[in-house]
């Protein structure tokens, strides 16, 4: 029989001081702290759905007006909010504007941002790639208004003085420009990340092949890791596309249907902004358009985001 | 073996020379390192030329910062504490500024014309003492003073009355211009350097005409017309007890009226307000920018004397501007402000606030108000963050169906870091800011908490003095403040002018009646006569309303008959809560200190003491609403406020955090949890004490990289905050504010004439040097806690 003398003996001495706490109340703790933990992930879901309740319903407010509708919203290729009578609302000259930058933004990140991230993957001395991994994410880490500033001051002067082409004070193509330094991190960076997945067996294979590094590189590497590096691409097109600041400060506030580069601009991004700090009432129909052209924005970004998720994750090249 | 792949047939290939091969290979190479040196030469030339530009304030200094001839706009009552900032010989006379304060943006112009109404209030009962000054010894000292021209007193008719009506044709192109009516200054000029406004007794609305009849009077003056664009509506103002005569006696201002501006956010030329030049030199109208305050204080500007040029009033300020009723003196102060070297200058950039002059300014504000936003959003979303990357990386769920809820999670949160910043801001700006709508606007907050409310009279020695509102007034007031909410959500398009078919029935004519009703109830507890006056007003203008309700009815006659019902509205709450003056009461003065207030009837002497005269008080003075905020002050909604600013920037962080802590989670080998488990740890036990405590490194580091783009992030604070001019930092989590990219942003933005822009261009350079040297501050704490905490856990 075990008395209370003897089960103290049982007990080892780090427990014998120790007071267990009783079940139950390690459960009610554990009930309270697990429902916390699930009303904080509730909320991220909340984020979302109250952008979509509040982006659709205020985009219903706006169609529903008697100046606009949606076939107008959709086909029609002039946007006009602040004309007096005779206001129009076809989104094409905005999205005409972003996709200008965001093309503009492509040509510059793309090239730029994958040969890099091939160089880092397979060429680069250790050395080397302890110097350029840091300044890439000091790129990435460079707050968008400082890439404004400085499409503002230099790449617009460079353009102009430099390399005589006739580009506005305010143009797309400075801003696209911009946009598409801006985008180079993440392009290098996550297309590197697919590069570096690629398995060693299969490079070793190609040089046992007599495959020159260039021929590893670009015939092997390259393809094997090309779903990561179009999910980055596409990420970076979103991200392109989403830009704020820089198009708000150096492209302009001019929607037209234009694809001249020099020309300025306005993108749906640089409209919200201008919309919104300026000078607008709140319950005109300028301010309800700044949720349909938001919502438009969101609804690009959301299709760009899925699939390069998408993307990455059913074409992954799998290799054992 | 049969059914493998077929061996390639080398014979038909064409095999390149070694030498192409090893062509391409280099030439690849020196394309590949060639390319991945450019972003070496782009982040090389994009901090260089920011570093350029920001050597102006950064550099070597050996001069002193350009401030000569600055006014200084001084509060309280001894403007000769600093005799190093006066000089006895350069008084000046009479300036007196008051702007309508406008700001643009969303949710908030929406309130202009009611805000401006609510200001016009304010504005109403600002009386302030200026000191006289003369402008310069210069002898040819000229003073302009604009007055706006429009209407039924345009230009012409005014040139017309004045009998100066240069050039019939040139009237006629006036007349025929495009803003004939209200696009005109007249600027009225005297030569005598002593300008006594004494002279000038104005009143009423004729201001204009009033003002014209007035200096005309006064010898010296001639008139001249200039032309300009004017957009928005001035101030009118009342001169009243004149100490004529000596040209160096205080000049007793009084606005009694302020006009609201129509025009927000954007740029009018000059202000109302006298100019002072030299005579010979050029008129210089400043374009300046209009905001709007959510702040009960009327602000005011600076005042710049340059060259012995006084260019116009610079950008308001907010906080540091005057309280109503407050006193202050304007000082020239001839010497620099700053005998400053490099490490000045620096000072100066880091610690002043905004200038006119874009050289001159500073970040302070911006500085501290990226402070407390960063801070708010970090107590926010941190907690949030880990919270949900705990749950997702560490409750797995074993169920099929909750597990697709779970990886619907997770791909929702991927999908939220791919949401562009501008959809954050504008969801801020309706949720928090707005909070769609329901509590009402910012303005005229649905609730409040730890704001006093006061009624602030100026007092025979002028001097402030506050008036505690009782209790059962404000209640009162609110109530019927309710009613005039009901009644305007009812015309809530058209009372503010905006076109949406109105949907009116028979309710809204019954829901009239009983609004009558209940301003009906309140007909007892009114004692006063302006009281009364107004209530009888009030029910009029109800009636007016009722009657147009009847069908069919007349859309615009309902429009004016609830608009007039709206004002009459608004002047019976202002009259509901005016406090009665009674002897010896207590209340205070300016900085809050409790006396007993003098109360003189009229004709019956008043004191001679100072101190007395301080607190004394006529029965026919008029007041104000003021409201003192402690810094827990809270009000439904937000408003575009700190708080609804580290919530939105939270709302774009949130993802990036939530997916930094879920890869530190990951990282932890799962033998310490099993290990964990197996010691018979509940799951929150192996989180608390193994899992977390192995992750919190990297969850930091996460963590502190997300800050930093929270503090550079612009877009969706800008559409919270607008643009505004703010010279302290906020003071409580309501307050209006502005954060260091934004600032950079307008400085970058300022492109006026060519010095001015380069000016700005330099100082917002010296922003983004701030801007970065704190990015990297961060990221080197970063890079020190992954240095030291990093251990392999394996």
């Amino acid at each position: 029989m075990a008395t209370a003398a003897n089960s103290s003996d049982i007990v080892p001495d780090a427990l014998s001081e120790k007071k267990l706490r009783k079940l139950s109340v390690v459960r009610a703790k554990e009930w309270v702290v697990k429902s916390g933990l699930v009303s904080c992930t509730i909320f991220s879901i909340l984020v979302t759905i109250s952008i979509v309740v509040l982006l659709m319903g205020q985009s219903i407010t706006f169609f529903s007006m008697e100046e606009v509708t949606l076939w107008d919203f959709l086909t029609e290729f002039e946007w006009n909010p602040k004309l007096g009578t005779d206001k129009h609302f076809g989104i094409w000259p905005l999205i005409n504007g972003t996709l200008l930058v965001t093309l503009i933004a492509i040509l510059v990140a793309l090239p730029l941002g994958l040969i890099t991230a091939i160089f880092l993957s397979e060429y680069a001395p250790r050395r080397l790639r302890a110097v350029l991994k840091p300044i890439l994410e000091v790129l990435a880490g460079i707050p968008t208004v400082v890439y404004g500033f400085f499409a503002l001051t230099v790449i617009t002067p460079f353009l102009r003085d430099g390399l005589g082409i006739p580009v506005d004070f305010f143009n797309a193509l400075s801003a696209g420009i911009a946009v598409g330094i801006l985008c180079i991190p993440t392009v290098s960076s996550l297309s590197e990340d697919a590069l570096q997945a690629v398995p060693r067996h299969l490079r070793e294979a190609a040089y046992g092949l007599g495959g020159t590094k260039f021929d590893v590189a670009i015939k092997v590497v390259l393809p094997a890791a090309l779903s990561g590096i179009v999910s980055a691409f596409l990420l970076a097109i979103a991200r392109a596309i989403g830009e704020t600041m820089i198009v708000v400060m150096v492209a302009g506030a001019a929607p037209k249907m234009t694809l001249n580069p020099t020309d300025q601009i306005q993108t749906m991004t640089s409209y919200i902004t201008n919309t919104a700090k300026g000078d607008l009432s709140s319950f005109g129909i300028e301010y309800f358009s700044i949720y349909a052209v938001a919502l438009t924005l969101f609804f690009v970004t959301l299709v760009l985001t899925l699939l390069g998720n998408f993307i990455r994750l059913r074409f992954r090249e799998s290799y054992q | 073996m049969k059914n493998g792949p077929k061996a390639p047939d080398f014979r038909s290939m064409e095999i390149s020379s070694m030498g192409k091969r090893r062509l391409f290979d280099r030439g690849f190479l020196v394309l590949c390192l060639m390319t991945s040196l450019i972003s070496i030469v782009i982040l090389a030339v994009l901090l260089t030329s920011i570093v350029i530009n920001s050597l102006p304030t950064f550099g070597a200094h050996e001069d002193k910062i350009q401030t000569e001839g600055r006014w200084l706009v001084i509060q309280g009552d001894n403007p000769g504490n600093d005799p190093d900032l006066v000089d006895a010989g350069d008084v000046v006379q009479s300036l007196f500024e008051v702007e309508t304060l406008d700001r643009g943006g969303l949710g908030k112009s929406n309130d202009t014309k009611y805000d401006s109404e609510q200001s016009q209030r304010l504005i109403g009962i600002c009386s302030y003492q200026v000191e006289s000054f003369r402008a310069a010894p210069d002898e040819n000292a000229v003073y302009y003073q604009l007055v706006p021209a429009t209407g039924e007193r345009n230009v012409v008719a005014i040139a017309k009355q004045l009998g100066l009506l240069p050039d019939e044709e040139w009237a006629q192109e006036i007349q025929q211009g495009e803003q004939a009516q209200n696009a005109t200054f007249l600027l009225m000029e005297n030569p005598a350097s002593d300008f006594d406004l004494g002279k000038a007794k104005i009143d009423g609305e004729l201001f204009a005409k009033g003002l014209l009849a007035g200096m005309t009077d006064v010898e010296g003056w001639s008139t001249i017309l200039v032309g300009g664009q004017q957009d928005s509506n001035f101030s009118t103002l009342r001169f009243t007890s004149m100490i004529s005569g000596e040209s160096d006696s205080p000049v007793k201002a009084e606005v009694i009226e302020g006009l609201p501006a129509s025009k927000s956010g954007g740029e009018f030329k000059c202000l109302n307000s006298v100019l002072a030049h030299n005579l010979g030199s050029e008129v210089h109208f400043k374009p300046v920018k209009l905001r709007e305050y959510g702040s009960d204080e009327i602000a005011v500007g600076d005042v710049k004397f340059v060259h012995s040029k006084l260019e116009g009033l610079s950008r308001r300020k907010k906080k540091s501007g005057f309280s109503l009723g407050d006193e202050f003196h304007l000082i020239y102060c001839p010497v620099p402000e700053v005998n400053a070297n490099t490490a000045g200058h620096i000072r100066h950039f880091l610690k002043e606030t905004n200038k006119s002059r874009p050289e001159e300014v500073g970040i302070g504000p911006a500085l501290i108000g990226t402070l407390w936003v960063c801070l708010g959003c970090a107590l926010f979303a941190l907690p949030l963050g880990i919270g949900t990357a705990i749950f997702l990386e560490e409750f797995k769920p074993t169920n099929w169906f909750v597990r697709m809820i779970h990886s619907l999670i997770q791909l929702n949160i991927t999908n939220l870091a791919g949401v562009p910043s501008i959809v954050y801001g504008i969801l801020g700006l309706t949720a928090f800011a707005g909070m769609f709508g329901l509590f009402g606007i910012a303005k005229d907050p649905y609730l409040e908490v730890g704001a006093k409310h006061y009624f602030q009279y100026l007092s025979e020695g002028n001097k402030s003095v506050l008036v505690p509102v009782a209790s059962d007034q404000r209640r009162r007031a609110r109530s019927l403040d309710l009613v005039r909410k009901r009644q305007k959500r009812i015309f809530r398009t058209s009372v503010q002018g905006i076109e949406i078919p109105l949907q009116i029935n028979q309710s809204a004519a019954r829901q009239h009646q009983q609004f009558r009703e209940e301003l009906a109830s309140i007909e007892d507890t009114l004692q006063r006569d302006d009281a009364r006056s107004a209530y009888n007003k009030a029910i009029e203008a109800m009636d007016g309303v009722i009657d147009q309700l009847e069908e069919p009815f007349d859309r615009d006659l309902l429009v004016e008959a609830a608009q007039k019902s709206e004002l009459a509205l608004r002047n019976l709450i202002s009259e509901v809560q005016t406090p009665t003056l009674v002897d010896s009461m207590e209340v205070f003065t300016a900085d809050f200190e409790p006396r007993k207030l003098i109360l003189v009837e009229d004709g019956q002497e008043l004191p001679t003491d100072e101190a007395e005269l301080a607190v004394t008080l006529r029965s026919t003075a008029v007041g104000g609403p003021m409201s003192k905020k402690s810094w827990y002050y809270f009000q439904l909604p937000f408003g575009r406020s700190v708080l609804a600013a580290s919530l939105t920037l939270m709302l774009v962080i949130l993802p990036v955090i939530i997916i930094a802590s879920q890869e530190a989670l990951r990282a932890v080998p799962s033998s310490l949890r099993e290990c964990a488990l197996g010691l018979g740890s509940t799951p929150w036990q192996v989180v608390r004490h193994v899992t977390l405590p192995a992750a919190i490194p990297s969850i930091m580091t996460g963590a502190i990289l997300a800050m930093s783009r929270a503090i550079g992030e612009a877009a969706p604070i800008l559409v919270i905050c607008g643009i505004l001019f703010v010279t302290t930092g906020p003071t409580h989590l309501m307050d209006v504010f502005s954060i260091l990219p934004v600032q950079i942003y307008d400085l970058a933005q300022l492109p006026e004439d060519q010095e001015a822009m380069i000016n700005a261009q330099n100082v917002s350079a010296a922003g983004i040097v701030v801007l970065l040297i704190i990015l990297l501050s961060f990221n080197a704490v970063a890079i020190t806690i992954r240095q030291w905490t990093q251990k392999p856990l394996t």
